[in-house]
Order: structure tokens, then C-alpha cells, then sequence
């Protein structure tokens, strides 16, 4: 099941910048991270999705209607990049404005008022002005807005933007709640950090082109390395050979004596995580001691800049 | 859409041109009431002493509300002008109306609600100011109305309410259209077009140059304000049947009101404005 698929999704403007022939798939219940450069497209993706913006061309479903289609809204929830509310309401005024755009009933309005506040930590300050918020408390309130309806998609654009850290850790804990309930969020965030901690599925666009889109940590776990320590110094084994048919021994470094003998800390490359297991069995076979056993991945980060930098592989797309 | 139009009603409250313009619309109405009141204290010493002149009397009385209605009339014009110029370009380039644009709702309902919201209150407003103008007009030169019915009057709030309408539908317009700024001087210098048309086809008609009297009322087509201005004034004053309308004539006189098929294109010119703003905001990208 798909929460958003676009096929050839295009928006330029005199036929220059923008985005093009975008074909995303975005699952349903993934938190869904969208990255780029400044000026890569991300914020045009997102306007056109939200009905912001008019495609120029291609389609684009939502909920599996039409982005057309004004009433696929009523269970989308969007927090804007560029968020600015009616500051002369109160917290609670402006949620029951948003509760009305959104269609609910008055019912439906006084029920999710409380509910949102304390999704958004915002329960002490909900009577007080908008315009005496903080620009993280503005932020959180536009949070709690989107969360109205209890929608089934979010869009966040940039959404912690304006957050301390305990601000971004509840928006951080909000998204993986909300995912665990079946939710899918779209998250366009320059902070590859937090999307690291929350996102599996992202895509990566630049100059409005789509490089890549899949699961990121499937992508970074293809060249598995492993950092292993050892002890019990054997100088008639080559490892090489010991891991040869596993693994692939890519760098080996004295540590030095301690009391229990000499230590090496080796770097391994294996072939997938399902080998790991078996390297290290080989290894204990041999007679060596295991003192530390670390997995090494890709970050996002390093993925991100091989692909803005040209160097990522069309796999993915 | 009425969610819409409420938000904009209790904004626009809230806006500080709503509080000048209601402290200058005070401010107005107490000084007209002092004019006035002066103007009647030197009828009754010019009766006392020789007799005033009906004529006089009627003439002095048709000017003192034309002006009284002119001069609200540009308060309210200038108030509808610089609320809702901004009602669209200023949220879109503010960001304001991002989060509302999203929501399960036609953008068209949006241009309504605004419409309605911008549209009520300048009403309320510009019906208050009419009636403060007349009452005070009432009490001190009561023979002006004398030509009048309660229809008339009636019938010239109407016409009085349409004026901030027209402004406001040309301001939704050029507020999907133009960045705020731009907005605002297109609208003021639409404005001011209406109201120097105005003068040419009045000039035009008190020395029968109908060059004159064409280049006004195209002018009046393509912003009726002003024309809307001299239809009250004919209508409250009664002039269309008075003989001695003409003695009446002035800065704030009607020598040539305009018909009732003036009033019928002013409406149609209202609707098709909200259409036309309408159809631009659905097509803008924000």
C-alpha cells in the first residue's frame, strides 16, 4: 500500500527550476524522509503535494485520490516550512479555527483540542496568544494544528526547525508513536541526524532530479564492515586465510601489550550481515580471543553527499 | 467559507487602519456636527434679521451633505482599500495562508469567505456613517431631505454600502494578482481615476460637452466609485426631481446623476470582480 505515489511529477517555472519527473512511492506507515540541497526541489515536492502548488505536469495520488481532490485533505495534516499563524488567537482559538478548516465538528473540536496540546506539550500555555509563543512553541502549535484531524498523513516540513533539543525530542518520539499507529509521515528535513534515528525510506533529489528513493539502511548495510579486537597472538595464522571465505580482511593494527597478551584491531569487509556470525566463529576456531565486536554501517550523511556529489549509483530509483 | 468569514470579520477589527479610521470617522462626524450646527446658528441670525432665503437655505444645506456624504465616502473608501488590499498577497507572502490553503477546502471559498467577512463589516460601517451624516443633516437643515422619502433614504444606504463593495472586490483582485504594495497603489490610483472621471462628466454636462460627459462616464465604468457618489446624493437631495437642483450645483453637487442602469453594472461590476479573483487565486501557485 502506497500513502503517496507520483508518477512524472513535474513543476517548473518558465520552464526553469522547480522539480521533474519525480515517480516516488512513499509506503504507507513509513516515515518517509525527503532530502537535498538548498534549492533541490524538496519544498516545491511538498507544495505540490499539499495542493500548494499547481503540477505542470504528470499525476500525483494522495491516499489514492488525486491531489486534485480537495477532500483527500480532511485526514492530511501539514505543518509548512515558512509556519505563521493568527498570533492575536489564543493556543486553543487557533486549534478550534484549524478544527473547522478541517471540517470536524464542534464535538470532534473539543475532544482533539486537549488531546493535541498534550501531544505538542503545549497543555499549560493553550490559553495564552500565539504571539507571546516562542518560535518553538509557534512551531509546535502549527504541530498541533496538522495533528487535528488525526491524520494518516503528515507532512513536515522542516518541523524542528525552531526546536531546542527536549523540543526536538518530543517531535522525534511523536513520529515513531505515530508511525507504531500506522500513521505515515513525510519529513523534509536538512537535519540528516534525525532522520537517520526516524526515517528507513528516503529519497534524495537534486536540481529537482530524483536520484535516489528505497530504503536507505538496506542500501548502507551492502558492504558490511566489521572492527573487530583480538587477542592471542598467533604469528603462524595468516587471517586472510582464516576469513577467506567470508570476509575479506581490509586493514590490521598493533594495539600494543596489555595483561592478557597482545592486541590487534582488525577491519573486516563482509559480503552482508548474515555472514558476520560465521567470520566470527572462524575466527574463535582459530584459537583468537574476541575482545570487541563492532558493526560498522554507511551514516546518512556520507550516503547523501555521495549521491548529491555524484558519486551514488542509480540503484534505488 | 464562513469560518473564513468570520476569522477576516474579527481580524479585521483588530487591524489598526480599522482603529485610525474609526477614531478619524469620530473625529469627522463630531467636527461636521459643529459645522453644521454653526451654519444653523447663521441661518437663524440671517432670518432674523432680513429673511432668509429658501433658495439659499437649500443650496447651503445640499452642499453641507454632499460633503458630509463625500467625505465619509472617502473614509470608507480608504478604509475598504487598505484592509483588504493585502487580504491575499500579504498572507500568501506572509505565510499565513499556507496552513489554510491546505485544508479540505476550495480556494474559491476562501476568496468568498474573505469577501463576506471584509464585505459585512465595512457594511456595518458605512451604514453607521450614513446615518450619523443624515441624523446630524436631519436635526439642523431638515428642509434638505424635504424631496426625499424614507424609500430614498433607504434606497441611498443601499447605494452608500455599495461603494466600500466595488473597492473591496477591485482590492481582491489585484491583491491575487500584485504583491501588497503594488496592490495598494493600483487600487488608490483606480480610486482616484474614479473620482477625477467624475468631475470631467459633471463638468462635461454643466457646459454640454459630451466629450467630456463620454470620457467620464467611461471612466466611471471602469471604476464606479465616484458615479456611485452622485447617485446618492441625487437620490437622498431628491434632485432628479427638483427644479432647483440645478442652484445646487458645487464641488460636491450632481448636475448629471447617474441612472439606474448604473446601479445594475455596479452589481453585476461587484460579482464579477469576486468571480475574476476567484478564478485567479484557484489557478496561483502559493
Amino acid at each position: 500500500m502506497l500513502a503517496i505515489e507520483t508518477s512524472n511529477l513535474t513543476k517548473t517555472y518558465q520552464g526553469m527550476g522547480g522539480c521533474r519527473d519525480i515517480s516516488l512511492a512513499v509506503p504507507t506507515g513509513s516515515i518517509f524522509g525527503l532530502l537535498g540541497p538548498n534549492g533541490a526541489g524538496k519544498s516545491t515536492l511538498v507544495k505540490m503535494l499539499v495542493g500548494l502548488l499547481h503540477p505542470t505536469s504528470g499525476e500525483a495520488k494522495v491516499l489514492n485520490r488525486p491531489i486534485q481532490d480537495v477532500l483527500l485533505r480532511k485526514k492530511v495534516g501539514f505543518l509548512p516550512e515558512n509556519f505563521r499563524y493568527h498570533d492575536w488567537l489564543s493556543g486553543e482559538d487557533l486549534l478550534q479555527l484549524h478544527g473547522r478548516l478541517f471540517g470536524l465538528s464542534a464535538g470532534e473540536i473539543s475532544r482533539r483540542i486537549p488531546e493535541v496540546l498534550h501531544m505538542v506539550g503545549l497543555t499549560p500555555h493553550g490559553h495564552k496568544q500565539v504571539g507571546s509563543y516562542s518560535k518553538g512553541m509557534q512551531q509546535r502549535i502549527g504541530l498541533g494544528c496538522a495533528l487535528l484531524p488525526d491524520p494518516d498523513l503528515l507532512f513536515l516540513d522542516e518541523p524542528t526547525s525552531a526546536l531546542d533539543p527536549i523540543g526536538r525530542k518530543v517531535v522525534r518520539d511523536l513520529m515513531v508513536s505515530l508511525q507504531e499507529r500506522g500513521k505515515t509521515i513525510f519529513l523534509n528535513s536538512h537535519l540528516l541526524s534525525e532522520l537517520e534515528t526516524v526515517c528507513d525510506h528516503i529519497a534524495i533529489i537534486r536540481e529537482g532530479t530524483l536520484l535516489y528513493q528505497g530504503n536507505w539502511r538496506q542500501l548502507t548495510a551492502r558492504d558490511f564492515r566489521l572492527k573487530v579486537v583480538i587477542g592471542g597472538h598467533k604469528p603462524e595464522l595468516n587471517i586472510d586465510n582464516v576469513i577467506a571465505d567470508t570476509a575479506q580482511l581490509i586493514s590490521k593494527k598493533d594495539l600494543g601489550r596489555c595483561e592478557t597478551g597482545k592486541r590487534q584491531e582488525l577491519l573486516i569487509a563482509c559480503a552482508g550481515e548474515q555472514y558476520i556470525p560465521l567470520t566470527v566463529r572462524k575466527l574463535t576456531e582459530a584459537g583468537f580471543d574476541l575482545y570487541e565486536i563492532t558493526p560498522i554501517t554507511d551514516s546518512l550523511e556520507k550516503l547523501f553527499l555521495q549521491y548529491v556529489s555524484g558519486n551514488g549509483d542509480a540503484e534505488g530509483r | 467559507m464562513f469560518t473564513i468569514a468570520r476569522l477576516t470579520f474579527l481580524e479585521v477589527l483588530r487591524k489598526k487602519v480599522f482603529f485610525v479610521t474609526a477614531i478619524l470617522s469620530v473625529a469627522f462626524v463630531f467636527l461636521y456636527g459643529l459645522a453644521l450646527d454653526f451654519t444653523a446658528q447663521e441661518m437663524l441670525r440671517m432670518k432674523a434679521m432680513r429673511g432668509a432665503p429658501l433658495m439659499m437655505q437649500q443650496m447651503i444645506g445640499n452642499q453641507l451633505l454632499g460633503a458630509g456624504l463625500y467625505f465619509s465616502s472617502f473614509l470608507i473608501a480608504l478604509l475598504s482599500m487598505l484592509a483588504s488590499v493585502g487580504s491575499i498577497s500579504a498572507e500568501i507572502e506572509n505565510g499565513l495562508l499556507h496552513a489554510i490553503v491546505s485544508k479540505p477546502m476550495r480556494r474559491r471559498e476562501i476568496i468568498l469567505g474573505k469577501f463576506l467577512g471584509y464585505g459585512s463589516m465595512l457594511s456595518v460601517y458605512a451604514v453607521a456613517l450614513y446615518l450619523a451624516v443624515l441624523a446630524l443633516n436631519s436635526h439642523y437643515h431638515p428642509g434638505v431631505f424635504s424631496l426625499a422619502t424614507t424609500r430614498d433614504l433607504t434606497f441611498g444606504a443601499f447605494i452608500f454600502v455599495l461603494q466600500p463593495l466595488v473597492i473591496l472586490g477591485v482590492a481582491l483582485v489585484l491583491s491575487t494578482v500584485f504583491r501588497t504594495l503594488t496592490a495598494g497603489i493600483v487600487s488608490i490610483i483606480l480610486y482616484g481615476l474614479g473620482m477625477v472621471g467624475g468631475f470631467l462628466e459633471q463638468i462635461g454636462s454643466a457646459i454640454a460637452n459630451a466629450k467630456l460627459v463620454s470620457i467620464g462616464i467611461a471612466t466611471s465604468l471602469l471604476m464606479p466609485s465616484d458615479a456611485l457618489y452622485r447617485k446618492i446624493i441625487a437620490v437622498v437631495t431628491g434632485s432628479e426631481a427638483n427644479p432647483l437642483s440645478v442652484l445646487s450645483l458645487g464641488p460636491f453637487g450632481v448636475s448629471a446623476p447617474p441612472s439606474n442602469a448604473m446601479l445594475v453594472y455596479v452589481m453585476f461590476y461587484v460579482l464579477i470582480s469576486v468571480g475574476l479573483a476567484m478564478y485567479i487565486f484557484e489557478r496561483k501557485d502559493l
